[in-house]
């Protein structure tokens, strides 16, 4: 297991990469590292937060599911008309980081269920995760930030 | 859906007009007008007309898509009627009522809640956590559609916004 510090706003978190269920999610996670971009809460998926990752090389289907669970860490494709108004011209999605830190979430396509890779779990501070995304989301989202521990 | 009564009773169309309401965030300064779809749902324009002006705070929908919704003091409770069981179109404006403990979650499924919806692009439904919601579709913006999705756009990351809905053409 891999330690990684998750900032979102005021509140950090610790999060275990999953090294032996996602091994090459995890390596290319660790080479995006340390990131930090907006942060974006989900219009369509339920408490999910997440920000946009800008890597040229994605990683492989891997330790995939739909029904991710709270405290999930993950990278998926996200359909690009949740992230902008209208689709993009040459885009059809965005890879993205994110997480959920409440039940009742899933990842969702334009046509059902969207499955992602699960790269770790958010060990301590979910629940200041869980105070501090629908703050944000009611005055105003900032900084999603990822690095190594 | 629940016990409640209805705070209005049908409407009397005889003498019915063109009724327009103007949509806005003062803080962007977008605006846009809509008509109030007064055939298909007499009850919930009439309703809503009689409440406006309305200031709302309108904030970003996290389950349908591209949405935002204001929460009406009070909770009215309006019945069912031109029911959206489908698919939204950019500009629908609707009206949601959902009783206390609807749906799983603290503080948001444990409370009452009555709202107007505001669709701004495609690709929408509204819905919850336990799935597709059915809503009052009551006006559909004529103008300023743009301006509109701008603002409602920026509340996903910049956070509540004022959301005023007004009269335009009296009956």
């Amino acid at each position: 297991m891999t330690d990684i510090k998750i900032q979102l706003g005021r509140a950090e978190a610790i999060a275990k990469l999953d090294t032996a269920g996602a091994p090459v999610t995890t390596e290319w996670l660790l080479g995006q590292l340390p990131f930090s971009d907006q942060a974006i809460h989900s219009m369509e998926n339920g408490r999910e937060v997440y920000s946009i990752l800008d890597a040229i090389d994605t990683p492989p289907p891997e330790n995939q599911s739909i029904y991710q669970a709270v405290g999930d860490l993950f990278v998926y494709h996200k359909p690009a008309i949740f992230v902008d108004p209208e689709w993009p011209r040459h885009t059809r999605n965005y890879l993205v980081v994110g997480f959920i830190y409440e039940r009742d979430s899933a990842i969702r396509g334009i046509s059902g269920p969207l499955a992602a890779n699960i790269v770790g779990t958010i060990t301590d501070g979910l629940t200041e995760l869980a105070h501090e995304a629908p703050r944000m989301r009611r005055e105003g989202m900032g900084q999603l930030s990822i690095e190594r521990l | 859906m629940q016990n409640k009564e209805p705070v209005a009773d049908v409407a009397d169309l005889s003498h019915r007009q063109l009724r327009q309401i103007r949509i806005s965030f003062p803080a962007s300064g977008a605006a846009a007008t809509a008509t109030l779809l007064e055939e298909d749902s007499p009850n919930t324009t009439t309703a809503i007309w009689d409440m406006l002006p309305l200031q709302l705070r309108a904030t970003h929908d996290m389950w349908s898509g591209h949405l935002v919704r204001g929460h009406l003091e009070g909770n009215p409770y309006l019945s069912p009627e031109n029911v959206l069981t489908h698919i939204p179109i950019p500009g629908d404006i609707f009206y949601y009522h959902r009783p206390a403990n609807y749906y799983r979650g603290n503080p948001y499924g444990r409370s009452e809640s009555a709202e107007i919806g505001i669709v701004y692009a495609s690709d929408t439904r509204p819905q919850g956590p336990r799935g597709p919601e059915a809503v009052n579709l009551f006006a559909e913006i004529d103008s300023g559609l743009d301006q509109i999705a701008e603002a409602c756009r920026e509340i996903l990351t910049d956070g509540q916004q004022e959301l005023v809905i007004e009269r335009v053409i009296e009956s």
